[in-house]
């Protein structure tokens, strides 16, 4: 039955490229709930995926080990910036967060300038890699935030540094190691879209990825697996409307082209805008989120 | 999210309905010229969107000192469980908010488009809206404080062009003095008093008559 082989290989090219999009947004989203619910906003996500995508590039042309270690070296060093200004400096946690994207998105612009202009292409990793570890991760940050004396504390920090600091759980040292995990997660999620995906490394090639992985963590309210749902409901609906786009639908009713690329771009913001309104409701972040201490 | 939204159904009008006949760019067709903003010097694409947008600095400044409504919304940027508990409107206050934000930003693409582009192309909102932002924030969110930062950001990003085609320093650099810009700015390197007293015992009463007496010495 050939319709039937027809159908179940455009299913398949359908899961694909939802887990294709969903890994990045995994991982990412797990950077963010690492660093929230320690306490900390991570606005740097943006940033973060950035900065990740180019160390992956820039030392990836010497072997992909390489730029995979340099893309987590440089989302550790750049997650405890973030420690540093939101903790040590006490900065407002979203301008230290926006001060470091920006930082990332001229910096690396800048280096993209000196070092890659000529186009650099690398081998990189294969993307199931990337995506078997996306899929995994968010069980594994269960595991540390619920079953682990380090996730307990970093919990407690999150939702009340006052009373953790009574128990003996000095807030500092937890928010530093958990918004540097945060770092090397969202890092990870830039390795994966410039080694396996681009194979290069283009300015803002994050394209706001950073932001939706967030929304895909208020989506899942803050828990990892939740919030990998998100990540994976946006995934497919951006996976459907790239088939919409290459495939020869066209639907045009009261003027408009609904099947204009353009317009199919938006699918997957409305969607999951809508599913967050309809079917999440209210999310209550963790209590001391972005609470800077007097 | 609906940053996306918003671009997309944009490129779509200006590749479709809103599209300029007469060129193969996705560009909208000239504003009648009528329309245009004069411009305060002749020649430049300095108009009368900055005395607006001097105005609006003001307004949104006495707005958020003087009114009743600007009180609501400090109180729910504060905390919107003491402002529910103070009997102000959190959601309405909200919404009001995020409707007057939407008109602000409004005017600013208004103003690109009516005195400098003079009509709308893909792009053209380039990352306005992300430096405004980073300028709110840098200005201590503030109306006098936003003007001067600003133009700030306004010096560095007409100068990064004219300093890479001067010198040799790319144009990102200006980014990056933005970034670190910010980051000294918004540090608060006060000394820490955090909790001292709750983890010190209470120091005893220190001589409350003795002081009375001085006052009514005074």
């Amino acid at each position: 039955m050939p319709s039937d082989a027809g159908s179940s290989s455009l299913l398949f090219a359908l899961l694909l490229a939802t887990l294709t999009s969903a890994t990045p947004l995994i991982l990412a989203a797990m950077g963010g709930i690492l660093s929230e619910r320690a306490g900390v906003v991570n606005i740097a996500l943006e940033g973060l995926i950035l900065a990740g995508a180019f160390m992956g590039v820039a030392a990836g042309r010497v072997s992909s080990l390489v730029g995979l270690l340099a893309a987590l070296a440089v989302g550790a060093l750049l997650g405890l910036l973030h420690a540093f200004l939101t903790q040590k400096t006490r900065m407002n946690h979203v301008v230290s967060g926006l001060s470091i994207t920006l930082l990332a998105s001229g910096g690396t612009r800048y280096l993209f300038q000196k070092m890659l202009r000529d186009g650099v292409q690398i081998e990189g990793l294969p993307q199931w890699t990337f995506t078997a570890f996306a899929l995994l991760l968010p069980f594994a940050v269960l595991w540390l935030l619920g079953s682990t004396r380090f996730g307990l504390r970093l919990r407690a920090v999150g939702e009340n540094p006052e009373s953790a600091r009574m128990a003996g759980i000095a807030s500092g040292p937890v928010r530093f190691i958990a918004v540097m995990l945060s770092g090397v997660c969202a890092a990870l999620a830039g390795a994966f879209l410039s080694m396996s995906v681009a194979h290069r490394f283009s300015p803002d090639m994050s394209a706001g990825k950073g932001f939706i992985a967030l929304a895909a963590v208020i989506f899942g309210k803050w828990h990892p697996v939740w919030a990998a749902v998100g990540a994976l409901f946006f995934g497919f609906f951006d996976a459907l409307q790239s088939q919409l786009q290459i495939s020869h639908i066209h639907l045009v009713a009261l003027g408009i082209e609904w099947t204009n690329p353009f317009l199919l771009e938006t699918i997957p913001y409305l969607m999951t805008l809508a599913a967050l309104v309809l079917l999440v409701g209210r999310a209550t972040p963790p209590a001391a989120l972005g609470i800077e201490e007097a | 999210m609906l940053n996306f939204v918003a671009l997309d159904i944009a490129n779509y009008l200006i590749t479709h309905n809103l599209k300029d006949p007469n060129s193969q760019n996705p560009q909208t067709v000239q504003i009648a010229p009528s329309a245009f903003l004069t411009p305060l010097i002749p020649h430049t694409a300095l108009t009368f969107g900055l005395l607006l947008a001097l105005l609006s600095a003001l307004a949104v400044a006495l707005l958020i000192r003087f009114t009743a409504l600007g009180f609501a919304i400090r109180a729910v940027g504060m905390g919107t469980e003491a402002a529910r508990a103070a009997g102000i409107a959190v959601p309405r206050t909200l919404i009001l908010t995020m409707a007057l934000s939407g008109a602000l930003a409004g005017i600013a693409g208004a103003v690109e488009v009516l005195g400098v582009q003079h009509r709308y192309a893909q792009g053209i909102a380039g990352s306005y809206g992300f430096d405004g932002i980073a300028v709110a924030l840098l200005g201590g969110l503030g109306g006098g404080g936003v003007a001067l930062s600003a133009l700030f950001f306004g010096g560095l990003a007409s100068g990064s062009s004219y300093m890479e085609s001067l010198t040799n320093v790319p144009a990102p650099v200006s980014v990056i003095v933005q970034a670190v810009v910010i980051a000294f700015v918004g540090m608060r390197l006060r000394p820490r008093t955090v909790a001292a007293p709750i983890l010190a015992p209470e120091p005893p009463a220190a001589e409350p008559p003795q002081r009375k007496e001085e006052n009514i010495a005074l």
